[in-house]
């Protein structure tokens, strides 16, 4: 499979003031520390983790939202960091993000014609008519009726503003999306709604997923491969079919452990792990592996020397020293 | 889009409930929004309605404005034509606020006197536009050094009272044959943008943190762009609010500097000059004062009326 999109060694980190409102005191909070990964044509990459993990970050300094502290991203053979602004802005135009909160994702002010129209207006594309064709072929493509276009965002439901903002991505006709959590603000019966429509829109477009979301049964469902995130690390990666059944490292384990089963008999009998403590502050992250506070299998070893991510044969990577 | 099975109902899988069976499902209804297009300002115009002081307020202002510019047209006098046969004239039927010490119409002067002080309003607000509203904006959407360095101007400015500031102009523009008037608009030019500038400030900060700037920024939008047309138009309401509580604050400002002899002066009338005159005869003629104090109140109170009617109605928390 052909890579669309190469992260290495990506970090971005955030300067934020630890001395209070009086002293200055600036410390870096490690958003995303060393991060890399790739993502293949026509893939659906889930990247799964807790709040404040960074894989939000992750998606944004993709998208160009945010400049990486070190690493770089490449882009079909094009080194996102190294781009002109100019040369930047055309990328970008491939590269589009699905935002999580419908309600603030669309400005309230705008139609939801100007809001589709919005990407082919900034690149000059086509004539007035031209665009105002495709953004009707565009609100027929996400299910929403054309004749809606002079309406205005408040108007909408929650699903069908989710809609538009994914027609907003379209709009550019790109090859890879960032889904940041995009189902997660909606009803469970809307979630499969969209989750199906991206499916569909993967199939005819020939989209490339990078799937962000915290709900593991929904990764499960879309994903090819996941990415397992915790505190700016990314710990294991594997096929999602592997993952769900032999998860190696005791993070994800732990997280699968968390996944509601919707049959009363297996959750009864079935034990959770559950972590001690909470997420350690980014700012100060654990000496050696970031895990090893809340690790059930930790050894003196684990605060010494950071695991790096090995393989386990056949692109099952963990970074654990105990793993297996 | 195509549903898939497993999340939607299944015709049949639900009891016989009668007058509850599950409606027929026509895509074409589902899709349906009866209610007509609303936008922001039709519906903040609806709430504002309901405040009866701020339509009352509005339509004050309205004829002010009309007054100002039809009335001295129609007067029969002119604000200097002095006649010294007749001063101190009670209110009659030719004079309706009587006259002054000089003789002059003292209803000429106060019509005359509104134009002043709309005009001040109308400076003030264009200020606020020009100046206020795209310094905070800039300063909090680049923000970092930018708006420190800038917002530290802001709080410098601050600290100047308005007073000092028309007392140099004042000393500086003397015998250069400069309108005392452009004294009080560059004072006021320079002083009352200033609250602005930290209203839209404060706004735009939260603002451009919203996911709708940051897909603005996603589909390729530059920074002017995501500004001018995002940001501040979602900034509007408070903009707005400010407006309506600046000018009249201005037009007081004026006042009161043509009161205590810093702004326009003779035979130029403004409701501040007007009532410094008054006061000198109050005992004896004490609607040479009242006239003018009570344009000034009535214009204070319509805009203040309508300045607070628009903050309810534009205050999304306060949203019926």
């Amino acid at each position: 499979m052909e890579t669309i999109l190469k992260v290495e060694h990506l970090k971005k980190y955030f300067s934020v003031n630890v001395g209070g409102p009086f002293a200055r005191h600036m410390a870096s909070l490690k958003a995303v520390d060393d991060v890399s990964f790739e993502v293949g044509r026509g893939e659906t990459v889930g990247l799964v983790g807790e709040t404040g993990c960074g894989k939000t970050t992750v998606g944004r300094t993709i998208v160009g939202l945010y400049a990486p502290t070190a690493g770089t991203i490449t882009y079909c053979d094009e080194n996102l960091c190294a781009l002109s602004r100019e040369a930047m802005r055309n990328v970008r135009t491939k590269l589009q993000m699905i935002f999580q909160d419908p309600y603030a994702s669309l400005d309230p002010r705008e139609t939801v014609g100007n809001i589709i129209e919005e990407p082919m207006d900034i690149f000059s594309i086509g004539s007035m008519a031209e665009r105002r064709e495709r953004v009707q072929e565009l609100l027929r493509i996400v299910g929403l009726n054309p004749e809606h276009a002079n309406r205005f965002p408040h108007e909408f439901s929650g699903g069908q503003r989710q809609r538009i903002g994914i027609a907003r991505a379209l709009a550019m006709n790109p090859e890879f999306i960032v889904a940041d959590e995009p189902i997660s603000a909606l009803d469970v019966s809307i979630q499969a709604q969209i989750v199906n429509m991206l499916e569909d829109l993967q199939q005819r477009l020939g989209l490339t997923y990078l799937f962000i979301a915290h709900d593991l049964a929904m990764v499960k469902h879309i994903s090819d491969r996941v990415l397992v995130a915790y505190l700016g690390k990314i710990v294991e990666i594997d096929e999602s079919r592997n993952i769900y059944k032999h998860p190696l490292h005791p993070y994800t384990k732990a997280l699968l452990s968390a996944v509601p089963i919707p049959d009363p008999r297996i959750e009864r009998r079935r034990q959770r792990i559950v972590l001690k403590g909470d997420l350690p502050s980014p700012i100060n992250p654990p000496s050696g592996c970031r895990f090893r506070t809340r690790c059930p299998i930790a050894q003196p070893v684990c605060a010494e020397q950071e695991p790096e991510l090995r393989d386990m044969g056949s692109g099952h990577m963990v970074a654990c020293h105990f793993a297996g | 889009m195509t549903t898939k099975a497993g999340w939607e109902f299944k015709e049949g899988t639900l009891p016989d409930a009668g007058a509850f069976a599950p409606a027929s499902k026509n895509s074409g209804d589902l899709q349906q929004i009866a209610g007509r297009p609303t936008t922001y300002w039709s519906d903040a115009i609806r709430r504002v309605r309901r405040n009866k002081l701020a339509v009352i307020g509005f339509w004050v202002i309205v004829a002010l404005f009309v007054i100002a510019i039809v009335g001295p047209m129609l007067s029969p006098y002119t604000y200097a034509e002095q006649d010294l046969t007749n001063t101190y004239q009670s209110p009659t039927l030719r004079h309706p606020f009587g006259t002054d010490q000089l003789g002059r119409d003292q209803m000429t002067r106060v019509l005359y006197g509104s134009r002043i002080s709309l005009a001040v309003g109308v400076v003030c607000a264009a200020l606020n536009f020009a100046i206020g509203v795209t310094y905070g904006g800039i300063a909090a959407y680049f923000g970092g050094r930018v708006d420190n360095i800038m917002m530290r101007i802001v709080d410098i400015l601050y600290g100047i009272p308005t007073l000092i500031i028309v007392i140099l102009l004042t000393v500086l523009f003397k015998d250069r044959g400069v309108n005392p008037l452009v004294n009080v608009f560059i004072a006021i030019g320079l002083t009352y943008w200033l609250p602005m500038a930290r209203i839209v400030r404060g706004e735009i900060l939260s603002l451009k943190e919203r996911e709708f700037a940051l897909a603005a920024k996603t589909i390729g939008a530059p920074n002017n762009r995501i500004l001018f047309k995002h940001l501040i138009p979602n900034a509007m309401g408070p903009i707005i609010v400010t407006v309506t509580l600046e000018v009249p604050s201005a037009i007081f400002t004026e006042a009161f500097l043509s009161y205590i002899g810093l702004g326009v002066s003779a035979p130029v009338a403004s409701w501040g000059v007007l009532a410094s005159d008054g006061t000198e005869a109050i005992r004896s003629f004490p609607y040479l004062v009242v006239f003018p104090a009570l344009a000034i109140s009535l214009t204070m109170f319509a805009f203040n009326f309508l300045g607070d009617g628009l903050r309810d109605a534009l205050d999304p928390r306060l949203r019926q």
